[in-house]
């Protein structure tokens, strides 16, 4: 345990060096900057502002900011839409409004009139609501047609997590994130937008910058925002892999004329929200007799043994051992740091944003070698103005991750605990108990179990170490052209992306010797303990390295396009072409993509927008002459509340109508070269006395020809209507969409016989129907100094598999998956269990495996007096019909709270993990407590204790359906900020916060997670946050 | 504005040029079907997955034997599939013991060899073409095995009688067959049950005219390196089991046989039934009489396991293997295995004395108090019983309460009281945790002994116990009497030559020698079921307490077999006869 702590502190020590660097880098990089100003500013006069900003009927605007200095300096205008303030004289100033478009004002050169008269924008027309394309073309979420939705970068930065995917979580309609057990940092979420689109790959495709790339490299802090691309006209553009949707995602670019350094640094602890709880020995051993009794077998644990469990010294001792696996080798809480700096700026010419973060955690094993994990983002992005005609952007980011534990990763660790049973073995052995001599080294003799050659102890405490990198780059380089001089309204652009990803590990990580003790009686009759050699100890003699991948992609694309008004007429235009190849090493094939799209949106008198987007999508998947698929996709939007018609008062700011359809192909789910039968070698066969002599090599079939495969194909309508209602307090939209999934690839086996074998070509023979509804309404308003802001989002939706192969006659309709969504789950109808349910005599046949009284009794839905796999019909369904997402934010004066909920209904999920499911000799959970026994529970609701693997009473029935429905509190943040806006102040902005992440759940599932049933069992649990910290705006 | 007119230019040519060439796949390591039936390696290595496909392991019923579905012997992995066939979980949905897909996907690569890879297309000796068409003829002819062998696999667990009470058996893969051809579901109908036997005899005929009788000798083509591929014993000891099969009660139509419940069968038709025997018998002594066939050989623990790298001559066709997998298996929990497969009471049961009584025969000799001593020697061949010493060094096995082989010690532990010799290393030692070892072993798939044993149990049915067939060169007697004193050590026949007193009795005596003859060779599930024997026997263990300082031996019911008359038969999967209409069931599972 000493260990432990010297390299803990060891470990935290090098953290404090790092973060101690850091921040003194900043500050003098900051102070230097500040001495800077000062000198400039002491030549410097300022000039007293004191205005009042007005719309074009000279009526006062309120709320209007007013920002200055090139930084976060930011103040309102009063009802009046009067101001005051005081400036350099040289400064920069931009007054904007919502609805209005913004105005610059360079001191130097005008004077700030009296009277800033703002001009009215057309809603939702503004830089701020300007959408990017895959083409390179941008729309405005005015002229937009189909459905995008779109989060905030700053909005996920009160949640502290290692992946910033978990924080989209509730964040937006349509979107569904589904949590997954993994490693510290490594839990990537699945991530799903508008449901189950088909009944292979649904996930939704997620860019940076133009291509795919991970999320989770990214820090909060990177990114710009998220756009979600839902509909047929908005994915089409992103070629042959966007069909299930697209998260795009634009990192931070530097701004016109406002700089802002913030520098912040949050600490914090990560802590267990629920953890598995499991017997201890004594109970364990009675429960396991119980078991043996209930199979007609002898029991296993004496009495003395029993009693020596009862009074059992521990972990260690040596015949009669009682770990508690958790207790040992888990701490409940564990830290958490981050610092990041960033800064963005620029003038018109040159724009940058730099954002460089470090985030520290430690895991939660409590070992001798402490698993950390450190990782360091970076990412500069800048956007030059070459000339009038010819613009650059570049940038350039990496991550950088260093991680280290002991022996066993969270994997191996949480699956030994939740399987290796208290009783199992002693931790350590005494030598005078084995009678070895003590080892020189100080190693102890560990126990082992003769089923479990391995020690926990052994492992964790003197078990090695690993450590893996996990490095990447990614670059970006794009030319934009202006081409008016040719046509006005013509541009190009040219865009190229390189990145690089590389990984290894390596360990060191000895053997230890592990003996296992047992008792029996010796052929005298007289107890005797054997000690048997499990393990033979093996040192670490050198790292070695177990894993390395790399990978690399390039991204390509060119465009021309095309934008012009015509009087009351606008159209834009795009053409572009768009490349994409990924090369993971040990892969047979790169993924590559080359895809022509044409875009083209033309807008009469700002109320009737016509849309329409096509691709020609390619792919390598497919036969020559077929590697091309065209999508073409239409769109139509009709701004209502530019009708006369309507009438214009504040209570309906805008209201459009749209519509879109459109086909687009899908390559995802397609293997390589289905199109050319082939062969393969499948080693060798052995003849000859001993097998050495002749050596043939087995030829297998790897695939039958299907040439004439035809694309997966989606049809997708999405209708919707969007507004802004009340004075622009309450924006709100909500969609209805439809997509049918057609030509999905699969081997038709209802059709053929088994006589075929291998020799099998695929055919174009699913399809799949997905709808549902999706919306959010958010209101906000401002009552003096205090604004709030309360949404919520949903979506719901439901698909159906409507052709597939399916073998099942008419009469058995009900275990048929046509006609039924691709989640759903398929199990038994539980009747409760033999004996306390049901009587055992004259109940139909079960097959799967020996029961009897305190056993699971199952309906026989086809009525044939035996149950067998034919007796399985539709129980539930294992991705949610509904995700929906509540928040609120608060601000009053400097003081502001954020509250999100997230939740999930219409969900089931298998109780089926150890937990459950206690059986044969495994670990037995808290759950055993409630098996049923006719004498010693008559009560309980689980199956009877048994050590065979149960197979009557473990298989998927309503007995292990859970309703996995929840609603949980996933963040919140209290903060308070001091804005000092005078000139002299050291900073603009300090802010001081407190966040928490998944404070609590409501769920029916109050033992474990009702995300993640195994968290904790084969991996890391959930965690809940809690972190402090404090951001400074220079 | 020269400059900007290239750059457009150049856009443009980005834009609209090079359509498909990015498309491209990378290289793989598959080959095209031209290459495959070009180069005679592939070309073979089609027709060899038929012979990977045929498990190297005798336990190899998920870690079992076969017997653990029958009253041999029982098993501890209760998830296996040998445990779910035992306790009745054969269904046409899930059939535990079900070799249909695999067995027709080898009959595919089988077929599709034979007509592309033995063409001209393919030369296995460029140079030479005598010495291509010596290896085409022997492909040719492990072809024909193959084919022969996977249909019989086919026919020992689908054969069976449709509800109209003929005999059928099974869709005969004549050819290979294209998705479309697979699709056209009237082509796939049962063949009758002499049909198919007619197939595979003539398959097994035409294997026996190319295929050289052993592989011996330093030939490059037929030499020593190619032991293991069929050869001509091989097709003759399968022919003999095909007609053994074929005659068998289980397989005769209903005016031949009438099956009235389980183990209870009555015979309709005598004549006939007796011409199948007669006919079976006749072809299993033309086998007996070939040239260097010999004579009945016992076999021995060391021809099994520990073994020489010479393979026993009785083994015709059999599989190697030179690892500790099946003592990991079946080892007691003590010496580290899993007791997977332990054998039964009932087994212990069918070994008779040295003298040639059965035990519950008073002058037999055989003593309660000391149940396992001067027993048949294929005994001690086949069982660990308590207190016999374990392998060649270990401990006397002690599954008294509390001894190191019983439940209170590890929870795997025999709960039959009896633990598996056969087919297990004797180095007791080998599963050492930190010292693991590897014996060799050999997984006899056809042995010559099989013949005599199936000519016995045919002679008997076609002329009685002590008469010679036309031209035979034995009667079943005889080499009844020869097994029992080369396997059994049994010299005294005064039994024997009770039991030979009647066809009937002498049956019985055939049956008992085949259950402890082919103990644990995966046999007796489908001896059971084609000679309609009772299924359902409960299975017995024993318990051994100490009384008065005498180990005093208890038998206990452990388990019941819950099998039904219609288990005879195997159900045909459920799936294929959703989709084939044409697909007749066999009787019981409509």
């Amino acid at each position: 345990m000493l260990n432990t702590k010297e390299s803990k502190m060891k470990n935290n020590k090098y953290n404090f060096i790092f973060i101690y660097l850091l921040f003194s880098w900043l500050i003098i990089s900051t102070s230097y900057a500040q001495t800077n100003k000062k000198v400039r500013q002491s030549k410097q006069t300022f000039v007293e502002l004191n205005s009042k900003v007005v719309d074009e009927e000279g009526n006062p605007v309120k709320d209007a900011s007013i920002i200055t200095g090139e930084s976060a300096v930011i103040m309102f205008t009063d009802a009046k839409g009067k101001f005051k303030t005081k400036v350099p004289s040289n400064a920069t100033i931009i007054i904007e409004a919502f609805g209005y478009t913004a105005q610059q004002y360079q001191l130097a050169q005008k004077v700030l009139p009296k009277e800033v008269m703002l001009k009215k924008e057309a809603i939702f027309s503004s830089e701020e609501f300007m959408l990017n394309r895959a083409d390179g073309s941008r729309v405005s979420q005015r002229n937009l047609v189909g459905a995008v939705g779109t989060i905030k970068g700053k909005d996920l930065m009160s949640y502290p997590d290692l992946v910033v995917t978990n924080s989209l979580q509730g964040k937006a309609a349509g979107l569904v994130i589904r949590n997954n057990v993994s490693g510290l940092g490594n839990n990537t979420p699945s991530v799903f937008l508008r449901g189950q689109h088909t009944n292979g790959n649904s996930q939704a495709l997620i860019m940076v910058d133009g291509i795919e790339r991970p999320l989770e490299d990214l820090l909060p802090e990177e990114i710009e925002k998220i756009e979600l691309l839902k509909d047929a006209t908005s994915k089409v553009l992103y070629g042959p892999r966007a069909a299930n949707g697209v998260l795009m995602v634009t990192t931070r670019r530097g701004e016109n004329n406002r700089r802002s350094l913030r520098i912040t640094a949050e600490a914090g602890m990560n802590q267990i929200t629920r953890l598995p709880q499991y017997l201890n020995s004594h109970d364990y051993a009675g429960l396991y007799n119980e078991a043996r009794t209930n199979d007609g077998l002898v029991p296993f644990y004496s009495q003395q043994q029993l009693d020596g469990y009862q009074n059992s010294q521990g972990a260690s001792d040596l015949l009669y051992p009682n770990v508690d696996n958790y207790k040992e080798f888990i701490k409940p809480q564990t830290s958490y740091k981050k610092a990041v700096l960033e800064m963005n700026g620029g003038n018109n010419t040159v724009k940058y944003a730099v954002i460089a973060g470090f985030t520290g955690t430690d895991g939660i094993e409590n070992s001798a070698t402490a698993t950390l994990l450190n990782r360091f983002n970076l990412r500069a992005n800048l956007d030059v103005k070459v000339t009038d005609y010819l613009s650059l952007v570049a940038g350039v980011s990496g991550r950088l991750e260093i991680r280290s534990w002991g022996a066993m990763d969270g994997s191996q660790l949480f699956t030994a605990l939740s399987t290796h049973r208290p009783n199992e073995y002693p931790f350590t052995i005494s030598p005078e108990d084995i009678g070895i001599p003590a080892d020189s080294s100080g190693l102890p003799h560990f126990g082992a179990g003769s089923r479990q050659a391995s020690n926990l102890y052994a492992n964790m405490m003197y078990g090695g170490k690993t450590a893996e990198r996990y490095a990447n780059n990614q670059s970006n380089l794009g030319l934009n052209f202006k081409l008016d001089r040719i046509t006005k309204g013509l541009t190009a652009g040219a865009y190229i992306t390189f990145d690089n990803y590389d990984y290894y590990k390596e360990s060191q990580i000895p053997v230890n010797a592990t003996y296992d003790v047992s008792t029996y009686n010796n052929a005298n009759g007289i107890l005797d303990t054997l000690y048997t050699q499990m393990l033979k100890y093996a040192p670490a003699t050198r790292k070695s390295r177990i894993n390395a991948e790399t990978s690399r992609s390039l991204g390509l694309r060119a465009n021309i396009g095309y934008e012009n008004h015509f009087g009351i007429h606008s159209v834009s235009s795009m053409l572009g072409y768009n490349y994409a190849k990924y090369e993971v090493k040990g892969t047979a094939q790169d993924v590559i993509n080359a895809t022509y799209t044409a875009h083209f949106n033309y807008d009469y008198d700002n109320k009737y927008i016509v849309e329409f987007n096509s691709a020609l999508m390619g792919s390598n998947r497919f036969a020559a002459g077929n590697k091309f698929f065209l999508s073409p996709t239409i769109g139509a939007a009709w701004i209502i509340s530019n009708e006369d018609f309507l009438p214009q008062s504040g209570n309906i700011n805008f209201l459009k109508l749209k519509a879109s359809y459109g086909v687009l192909g899908y390559d995802r789910n397609t293997d390589y070269l289905m199109y050319q039968r082939a062969w393969a070698d499948n080693g060798t066969v052995s003849f000859g006395e001993a097998n050495n002599g002749n050596k043939p090599r087995v030829t297998s079939m790897v695939r039958a020809a299907s040439p004439d495969l035809k694309w997966e194909q989606s049809a997708e309508l999405n209708i919707g209507v969007e507004g802004l209602f009340m004075n622009n307090r309450l924006r709100s939209e909500l969609n209805y969409f439809n997509e049918n999934r057609t030509n999905i690839i699969g081997f038709q086996s209802e059709s053929y016989g088994d006589y075929l074998g291998s020799y099998v070509y695929n055919t174009n023979m699913g399809s799949v129907t997905n709808q549902g509804i999706e919306g959010y309404v958010s209101w906000n308003d401002k009552i003096g100094d205090f604004s709030y802001t309360l949404g919520g989002n949903f979506i719901w939706s439901k698909n159906k598999l409507t052709t597939w192969n399916d073998v099942v006659p008419t009469e058995e309709a009900y275990r048929s998956s046509i006609g039924r969504p691709t989640d759903a789950m398929f199990g038994l109808v539980s009747q409760g269990l033999f004996g306390k349910d049901v009587a055992l005599s004259g109940h139909p046949f079960q097959t799967f495996g020996p029961y009897q009284e305190g056993d699971l009794a199952y309906d026989d839905l086809n009525s044939d007096n035996v149950i067998d796999g034919r007796d399985q019909r539709l129980l539930g369904n294992s991705f949610p019909r509904t995700s929906f997402g509540i928040d609120l934010t608060l601000n009053y004066r400097g003081w502001g709270m954020y509250v999100l909920g997230a939740g999930e209904t219409g969900i089931n999920k298998w109780a089926n993990n150890n937990y459950y499911w206690n059986r044969a000799e495994d670990k037995y959970s808290v759950t055993a407590l409630n098996r049923y026994h006719p004498a010693n529970n008559p009560n309980g609701t689980y199956p009877r204790l048994t050590t065979t693997t149960g197979e009557n009473n473990f298989r998927n029935s309503t007995m292990w359906l859970l309703n996995a429905d929840f609603f949980r509190v996933k963040n919140i943040e209290f903060s308070y900020t001091h804005t000092d806006r005078s000139v002299t102040a050291v900073a603009k902005q300090i802010k001081i916060f407190a966040r928490g992440t998944n404070l609590f759940v409501i769920s029916s599932i109050k033992d474990l997670d009702p995300e993640l049933l195994n968290g904790g069992i084969i991996n890391y649990p959930l965690m809940r946050a809690f972190t402090g910290g404090v951001s400074f705006t220079f | 504005m020269k400059t900007k007119y290239i750059i457009c230019v150049f856009l443009c040519a980005i834009l609209f040029s090079s359509c498909e060439d990015v498309l491209e796949t990378k290289t793989t390591y598959e080959w095209e079907d031209t290459d495959v039936w070009r180069i005679p390696d592939m070309a073979q290595g089609v027709l060899m997955n038929a012979y990977v496909a045929i498990p190297i392991r005798p336990d190899n019923y998920g870690n079992n034997f076969l017997d653990c579905a029958t009253d041999n012997a029982l098993t501890t992995s209760y998830e296996s599939n040998v445990y779910k066939a035992g306790m009745g979980g054969i269904t046409a949905f899930a059939n535990p013991l079900g070799n249909w897909s695999n067995a027709y996907s080898q009959l595919q690569h089988i077929n599709i060899f034979l007509e592309k890879g033995l063409t001209d297309n393919v030369l296995y000796n460029r140079s030479d073409l005598l010495t291509d068409s010596i290896i085409k003829s022997r492909l040719k002819g492990e072809a024909h095995f193959l084919r022969a062998w996977w249909h019989h696999e086919l026919l020992k667990i689908y054969g069976g009688k449709a509800v109209n009470g003929k005999a059928l058996g099974i869709p005969l893969a004549k050819k290979y067959y294209t998705q479309e051809e697979t699709g056209v579901f009237e082509n796939f109908e049962r063949a009758g049950y002499d049909e198919s036997v007619a197939f595979i005899i003539s398959d097994l005929d035409t294997a026996m005219n190319l295929l050289p009788n052993a592989y011996t000798g330093t030939d490059v083509n037929l030499g020593t390196t190619h032991i293991g591929r069929a050869n001509r014993m091989a097709a003759a000891v399968l022919k003999a089991r095909v007609y053994l099969y074929a005659a068998s009660p289980a397989y005769q139509d209903d005016d031949i046989i009438q099956l009235n419940g389980m183990g209870d069968f009555t015979v309709l038709d005598e004549t006939e039934y007796q011409r199948k025997w007669e006919l079976a018998a006749l072809k299993m002594d033309t086998i007996i009489q070939m040239t260097n066939f010999g004579v009945f050989t016992a076999m021995t623990s060391a021809n099994l396991v520990d073994a020489t790298n010479a393979t026993p001559s009785d083994f015709v066709f059999r599989k190697f293997f030179n690892t500790n997998a099946l003592e990991m298996q079946h080892f007691p929990p003590f010496y580290y295995g899993n007791a997977n497969t332990i054998p039964s009471q009932n087994l212990v049961k069918a070994f008779g004395t040295k003298s040639g009584f059965p035990q519950n025969d008073p002058r037999s000799g055989w003593a309660t108090s000391a149940p396992y001593s001067n027993l048949d020697n294929r005994f001690l061949m086949n069982i660990y019983h308590h207190g016999r010493v374990f392998g060649a060094a270990g401990g006397a096995i002690d599954v008294m309460k509390g001894g190191k082989d019983s439940p209170e010690y590890d929870q795997r532990a025999s709960r039959s009281g009896y633990y598996l010799a056969k087919f297990v290393s004797t180095k007791n030692t080998m599963l050492n945790p930190t010292l693991t070892t590897n014996s060799i072993h050999y997984t006899p798939l056809l042995r010559r002994s099989e013949v005599f044993l199936d000519f016995a149990e045919a002679s008997n049915e076609a002329w009685g116990p002590k008469v010679k067939g036309p031209g035979c060169k034995y009667s079943a007697y005889d080499i009844i009497k020869d097994i029992r004193s080369k396997s059994g050590g049994i010299t005294s026949t005064t039994y024997l030559d009770e039991m030979a007193l009647t066809k009937d009795d002498f049956r019985k005596l055939i049956q008992n020698e085949r259950r402890i003859e082919f103990t644990f060779e995966n046999h007796r599930y489908f001896d059971l079921r084609r000679c309609l024997l009772p299924l359902n026997e409960d299975v017995y263990g024993i318990e051994v307490t100490v009384e008065n300082d005498v180990p005093v031996y208890t038998e206990r019911k452990l388990e019941a077999r819950s099998y039904e008359v219609k288990h005879y038969y195997s159900p045909l999967p459920y799936e294929e006869l959703i989709k084939n209409i044409y697909l007749i069931n066999n009787k019981g599972w409509e």
